[in-house]
């Protein structure tokens, strides 16, 4: 009986725990797009839905892939987004709504470095509904990590305390009950519902970094789960579109060797396992500003025009492929 | 699999929970599955080597208990040479590359995990059975479990047989106060490694890895190395000892209270406890009391002062096995230095013994007053942070070139971290979470040193008093440590 | 045994080898001592202390030194 009140009294603490813990993630998790992107994809089913890093989501604007090519087109990429995150977030949509078509955005700079344990690392996971999916999710990114990121999501948040006010404004809303885009609307972007990424006029400045691409940089582990996404692909009929935008001029010519074997790379890899890939990097187009003007960055975030005038180039491109 | 991870956690609870629903006459059983499930988890291939110094010392106890006393040298050259080939054979090619002008190639090894430790533990074993301290262990599994208990086999304590074995096989039956006792020690260990030892390590790799780009911030640099080593290595031994306890086997201390050491050779009795209880049993001893170390001694005694001549021999031991202290902890001359250091203070000392009592007596300086004792304490932190700057520097000349800096270009700033990697931003924030965990710290320890048994007051207080305090613990993980630059890194991990 | 209550004295002074039984326990003796205790006994009684010989039992006081030093030299004659 005494052993009996003690594991009780060990089941309040941990109750306790987790209490705290969930209070404080209410309090100190913002309102992200990764919760608007899943909660798409969990619920709508589109022809054409894009996956891939803050590149895809800026300069790829399904509205404009949709006029040209006719096909509901839903953009889930976002910063941060690694090749593990792609392939699970692709599972989790195809529980209910599977895709015709999976555009991959492939930045090359992904998949030099691991994935760094930060705030991002985890908002895709703790944004999914309850799956078996989700629990694959789990032993693939949460396994071997740090305790703290599974337990306590909201300690990537912790030096953020002055928003919690904010936090929780916005979590009275309507438009966070509803996913909706008008949190994120400020005078430097606004975010459609097909969850593109307007960049209006911030400039962030940076210097140009160029990593080098060299084959023994390259993750295994983002290779295998882009491998993942190929075959899973395949034997879901899913067709697959990878692409890669084009990077500012400048960029392009401080690193053009690193882009062009990053090119070569994903281009060996669309012919052995037979998909098509569209690289803008290579490939530099006529009538496509690619300045540094276009751009908000030297890392390569278009302004909105640019990104419109490039999916206009893109969704012609995707267009000629079904055919 | 790190201490740190979901998995450990997971793996752990598993382990703790099936032990004490199995029937108990196949716990340890359950043990040895573990063990190896652990070992397995860090690579497959490593089995090799755990499973070649386990059948070495098996067989080697077994015959040297029969009778065939050779048996034992011959089993510890193939311990040895095990870990002496994965640990040193980089270090000799690259210094007969560097002596010759070869060109021979180095060889891409990992360390298997916890080689260092299990190695100790097997000739720790060998030599018992030679000395009849111990029985050799008949069920070659039961010994297996000996080499692999898995909660110590990445950084210790080195386990005796007759202390821990018999306790590995006993059954035990479940005790809810061990089991809180383990997990508060479990917690604490993981407040001094994420709010002490990740933090300071921002500030030790920035000074250490730009010494010669931002140099004179060596003491600051060495000071918080002192932090993070301790912290680190404490408390990944504070895990340890915290799981051995929620399974009722008690493990042996590896840490009393080293910053409160009154000179050098104390601090040895207080830090990496087992370490150097190991050296001083297997090594320090057989060497004083080998043929050719009583002929030397006897020389001695013939030719010099009495005391001298006593004395001479063992410091010459002495500093033999700080020498061996110094090559285990890395193949590098920086480390050699670091341990003949610490190998010569205390041989000085040994040797000085007589005239510093006299000289303190002279001086009317009793042991026991409260200021000498502070005065002793502050020297051997002075003297031990001095061996820091070759433990942790890449050469000596940067330890060299550090230490002059640092007094020279003195410069002491908690900015030196870059604010990026830090919380808030704030570098002090990241400076003062390292100050509050030592604080708590020290107050713990000044407890300890005072023989007050701190866990124990704590878990006899009322509920909510345990309850706030185990939760101001676990939050503090959280909200003051270091996010984790990269999952896995116990410092003595790799040893 | 005084001659062995000497030799300690010698070795190290500050102690009370006539009560004290946990001169190792208690780190009264730390290695150095315990390895200059066994030279003299060495030297003055004739007889031979192997590593298998230096346990806390036999170390912890006076007496137990005693009877070792005489359990040693009995072997040896």
């Amino acid at each position: 009986m005494r052993i009996f009140k003690r594991i009780l009294t060990a089941a309040l603490f941990v109750g306790i725990l987790a209490a705290v813990s969930l209070t404080l993630d209410y309090l100190m998790i913002p309102y992200t797009f990764t919760r608007m992107k899943v909660h798409a994809v969990e619920n709508n089913t589109y022809d054409d839905l894009i996956l891939g890093s803050s590149h895809g989501a800026t300069n790829i604007d399904p509205d404009v892939l949709g006029g040209i090519t006719g096909r509901t087109t839903y953009n889930a990429a976002q910063g941060e987004e690694f090749p593990v995150d792609s392939y699970y977030l692709l599972k989790d949509a195809c529980i209910a709504n599977k895709p015709g078509r999976l555009i991959y955005e492939f930045d090359s700079t992904y998949w030099l470095s691991a994935q760094e344990t930060d705030s991002s690392y985890a908002l895709t996971y703790y944004s999914m509904r309850r799956s078996f999916t989700k629990m694959q999710y789990f032993y693939a990114k949460m396994w071997n990590a740090d305790f703290r990121t599974w337990s306590a999501p909201w300690y990537f948040f912790r030096d953020r305390i002055y928003d919690i006010g904010t936090n929780l404004y916005v979590k009275g809303t309507d438009d966070y009950k509803d996913y909706g885009t008008g949190t994120f609307e400020s005078d430097r972007q606004s975010v459609t519902d097909k969850g593109f990424i307007a960049i209006k006029n911030a400039r962030w400045d940076d210097a140009v970094t160029v990593r080098p691409w060299t084959d023994d940089m390259i993750q295994k582990s983002d290779v295998a789960y882009f491998l993942r996404i190929v075959s899973y692909c395949k034997e879901n009929d899913i067709s697959l579109v990878v692409v890669t935008t084009p990077v500012p001029d400048d960029t392009y010519e401080a690193g053009k060797d690193n882009f062009d074997q990053a090119g070569f790379y994903m281009s060996a890899l669309a012919d052995q396992y037979g998909f098509t890939y569209a690289n803008y990097n290579n490939d530099r187009l006529e009538g496509l500003d690619t300045t540094n003007a276009a751009y908000a960055d030297y890392d390569g975030h278009m302004y909105e025009e640019s990104a419109e005038a490039f999916s206009r180039v893109f969704g012609e491109r995707l267009k000629t492929l079904e055919g | 699999m790190s201490f740190v991870s979901v998995h450990f956690l997971i793996f752990t609870a598993i382990c703790v929970a099936g032990y004490f629903i199995i029937p108990k006459k196949w716990q340890w059983i359950w043990l040895l599955l573990f063990s190896y499930l652990y070992y397995m988890a860090a690579g497959v291939r490593f089995l090799f080597f755990i499973l070649f110094s386990t059948v070495v010392t098996y067989i080697g106890g077994l015959w040297a208990e029969k009778g065939y006393r050779s048996v034992v040298p011959l089993a510890l050259v193939l311990d040895f040479g095990m870990l002496a080939a994965v640990k040193y054979t980089n270090f000799m090619v690259g210094n007969i590359n560097g002596l010759f002008g070869t060109n021979l190639r180095e060889f891409s090894l990992i360390l298997p995990l916890g080689i260092s430790f299990y190695t100790f533990q097997s000739a720790g074993y060998l030599l018992d059975v030679l000395w009849k301290r111990c029985k050799a262990e008949r069920n070659p599994f039961r010994f297996a479990l000996f080499i692999s208990f898995f909660p110590q086999i990445l950084q210790g304590p080195i386990g005796r047989m007759s202390r821990l074995a018999p306790q590995l096989y006993a059954e035990h039956t479940f005790d809810i106060r061990r089991l809180e006792r383990g997990m508060l020690r479990i917690a604490w260990g993981y407040f001094k490694k994420m709010v002490i030892a990740d933090n300071a390590a921002l500030y030790v790799n920035v000074i250490f890895d730009n010494f010669d780009t931002m140099p004179g911030y060596g003491i600051l640099g060495v000071l918080m190395y002192s932090a993070q080593l301790y912290a680190d290595f404490s408390g990944g031994i504070d895990i340890v000892i915290g799981i051995s306890d929620m399974l009722g086997i008690g493990l042996d201390e590896n840490f009393r209270q080293p910053f409160f050491a009154v000179s050098i050779t104390d601090f040895w009795h207080r830090w990496h406890i087992t370490l150097g209880t190991w050296m001083k049993d297997y090594v320090f001893y057989p060497i004083s009391l080998s043929g050719w170390m009583g002929r030397f001694g006897k020389f001695c005694r013939r030719k010099m002062n009495k005391d001298v001549g006593r004395a001479l021999p063992i410091c010459l031991a002495n500093i033999l096995v700080f020498l061996v202290v110094g090559i285990w902890h890395g193949p590098a001359w920086h480390y050699i230095v670091y341990g003949l250091y610490n190998g010569a203070i205390i041989a000085a000392s040994g040797l000085l013994a007589k005239p510093y009592r006299k000289a303190k007596k002279a001086l009317h300086i009793s042991d026991g007053s409260r200021g000498f004792r502070v005065f002793q304490i502050l020297r051997t932190f002075m003297l031990v942070n001095i061996s820091w700057y070759f433990d942790r520097s890449g050469s000596i000349r940067q330890a060299l070139v550090m230490m002059r800096d640092s007094i020279l270009k003195f410069r002491f700033s908690s900015s030196v971290v870059s604010s990026d990697s830090t919380w808030a931003g704030s570098s002090a924030a990241v400076f003062l979470c390292v100050i509050f965990g030592m604080a708590v710290v020290f107050f713990v320890s000044v407890q300890k040193e005072r023989k007050k048994d701190v866990a124990g007051a704590i878990l006899s207080k009322p509920l909510p008093v345990r309850f706030v305090l185990l939760l101001a613990l676990v939050l503090c993980l959280v909200l003051l440590g270091n996010r984790p630059l990269s999952v896995g890194g116990f410092i003595y991990a790799n040893f | 045994m005084d001659e062995l209550i000497e030799i300690l004295q010698d070795v190290q002074p500050d102690a009370d080898y006539e009560n004290c039984t946990t001169l190792i326990d208690d780190g009264i003796l730390d290695s150095f001592a315990v390895l200059s205790i066994v030279s003299e006994l060495e030297d003055q009684y004739d007889i031979r202390i192997t590593p298998a010989d230096i346990v806390p039992d036999n170390f912890n006081s006076a007496q137990a030194i005693y009877s070792m030093v005489k359990r040693l030299s009995g072997e040896e004659e």
